[in-house]
């Protein structure tokens, strides 16, 4: 039985063609053969497929990362580690990007976007200062601001008094031209917490978004695409000048936080089959798909390790023949956990006949009372 | 920096379609597959792609995937409670 849409497809195609009606029914029968014999079987063993078809190309990849033309110090993990990165579902990628499409009205001129880069690019304290010093005997640091920075980023020197007053609210903050003054309103206050309060001082966030470390506007066939290193998803979609519903990080956990399970699992599809695509191999997309709905499964992000799907499983066996078998062992004894060899590697163990393939079936009697 | 109105996550591109399946067609839905509630995938109900649906634990969900080569596909998922991460 075809599905319905290839059915539909199936038609159109017909329709178009100067076939004979006998012609059309031998053409529907062999496409619907083809279509039943590559259909899996219950009882196929897809998962370790599915391994195999990974194992074997990723064994070429490279292990070089790959530079961001023209940037010399924006690189990205890609190849085998970023492959690795993806299927072990880490927090946070080793090298976190995104991609942020601006919508065309904000993005008339060069230096309009310019001006929008500059505003999503994270900005401290630290960086629009020439110095912090610190005045202990008035209690106090002095900020001296410098001009070019501030004017470069499109800041006033208010904008920063605010960002300070909204955070210091135990201390004075007071502003002399290019000084600003943070004093302290207590006179018991030593070097270590001036020190401290410099250091905070020094980190504070005034502009842009959080993590975001570098920015690069790239112009394409649709306008102007903003490369961030670093990710927030979070703050990047609520952003006026952004196209909201194109945006693209590489962090999976931000997308299934924001995004939901089902946006986590296409991204992840994306990423691999990207990550593979990239390096010139050519991997079926179906098992990346078989990944992808594994590590889904479960309603949040599992990655392939022994704290993610392996240890999602019922057996004790199957999750201690993964990683530290010891482990496993001793808290299923001290527990008193059951093993109801209901899966492969378990009965693999106990040279069993495994449930996959002709194992699969099992005989059920009914027995007359 | 000027913030947009609330985005509605549901307009991203990589958000499929989720919607709520009635008593009836979840019934159906068990009975075609000869499957229970515990032999489908979860999705927690605090997902933010369920936000509006008013979904319960125990609902299903069906999820509208954009197949490669057979066009629209629907994947359930059964609604439970749970932390995110």
């Amino acid at each position: 039985m075809l599905p319905e849409y290839l059915k539909i497809e199936l038609n159109k195609t017909i329709k178009s063609s100067k076939l004979n009606d006998v012609q059309k029914k031998e053409i529907e029968k062999r496409i619907e053969t083809t279509y039943d014999d590559s259909l899996l079987i219950p009882g196929e063993a897809i998962g370790i497929i599915t391994a195999e078809s990974f194992g074997e190309p990723s064994t070429q990849m490279t292990l070089n990362t790959f530079h961001f033309a023209g940037v010399a110090e924006m690189n990205v993990t890609v190849g085998l580690p970023r492959l690795i990165e993806i299927f072990d579902a880490r927090k946070q990628p080793s090298t976190p990007k995104m991609e942020l499409t601006l919508k065309s009205k904000y993005s008339k001129t060069i230096e309009q976007v310019r001006e929008v880069a500059i505003r999503i690019k994270e900005t401290k304290i630290g960086e629009v200062v020439n110095e912090i010093q610190m005045n202990l005997p008035k209690y106090r640091i002095e900020l001296s601001l410098s001009r070019n920075v501030l004017r470069d980023l499109n800041l006033k020197t208010s904008d920063v008094v605010e960002a300070l007053k909204k955070t210091f609210k135990n201390y004075e903050v007071k502003e002399d031209r290019w000084t600003i003054y943070v004093i302290s309103k207590t006179k018991e206050i030593d070097l270590t917490d001036i020190y401290k309060l410099k250091e905070k001082v020094k980190n504070l966030h005034i502009q842009g978004l959080k993590g975001i470390t570098q920015v690069l506007p790239i112009k394409t066939d649709e306008g102007y695409v903003v490369h961030c290193a670093g990710s927030n998803l979070k703050d990047a979609i609520e952003l006026e000048e952004v196209e909201s519903s194109t945006i693209k990080t590489n962090n999976l956990f931000e997308i299934a936080d924001v995004l939901g399970i089902e946006a986590a699992r296409v991204a992840i599809i994306k990423e691999a089959h990207g990550v593979i695509s990239d390096q010139g191999l050519n991997i079926n997309i179906r098992h990346i798909m078989l990944l992808a709905d594994v590590m889904t499964r479960q309603g949040s992000l599992k990655g392939v390790t022994r704290t993610g799907i392996t240890g999602e499983k019922e057996s004790v066996l199957a999750k201690a023949s993964f990683e530290t078998p010891i482990k496993h062992l001793v808290a299923a004894s001290l527990t008193g956990e059951v093993d109801e060899l209901n899966s492969v590697i378990e009965n693999v163990i106990l040279n069993q006949p495994v449930p996959l393939g002709t194992g699969l079936p099992r005989l059920v009697v009914k027995v007359k009372k | 920096m000027k913030m947009a109105e609330q985005f509605n996550i549901k307009t991203h591109v990589l958000v499929p379609v989720h919607k709520k399946i009635s008593n009836e067609e979840k019934e159906e839905l068990f009975k075609k597959y000869n499957i229970s509630f515990k032999q489908l995938p979860k999705i927690l109900s605090n997902d933010s792609a369920l936000e509006g649906l008013e979904v319960v634990s125990g609902d299903v969900v069906q999820i509208i995937r954009k197949s490669i080569d057979l066009g629209e596909v629907p994947y359930y998922r059964v609604v439970v409670n749970g932390k995110r991460i």
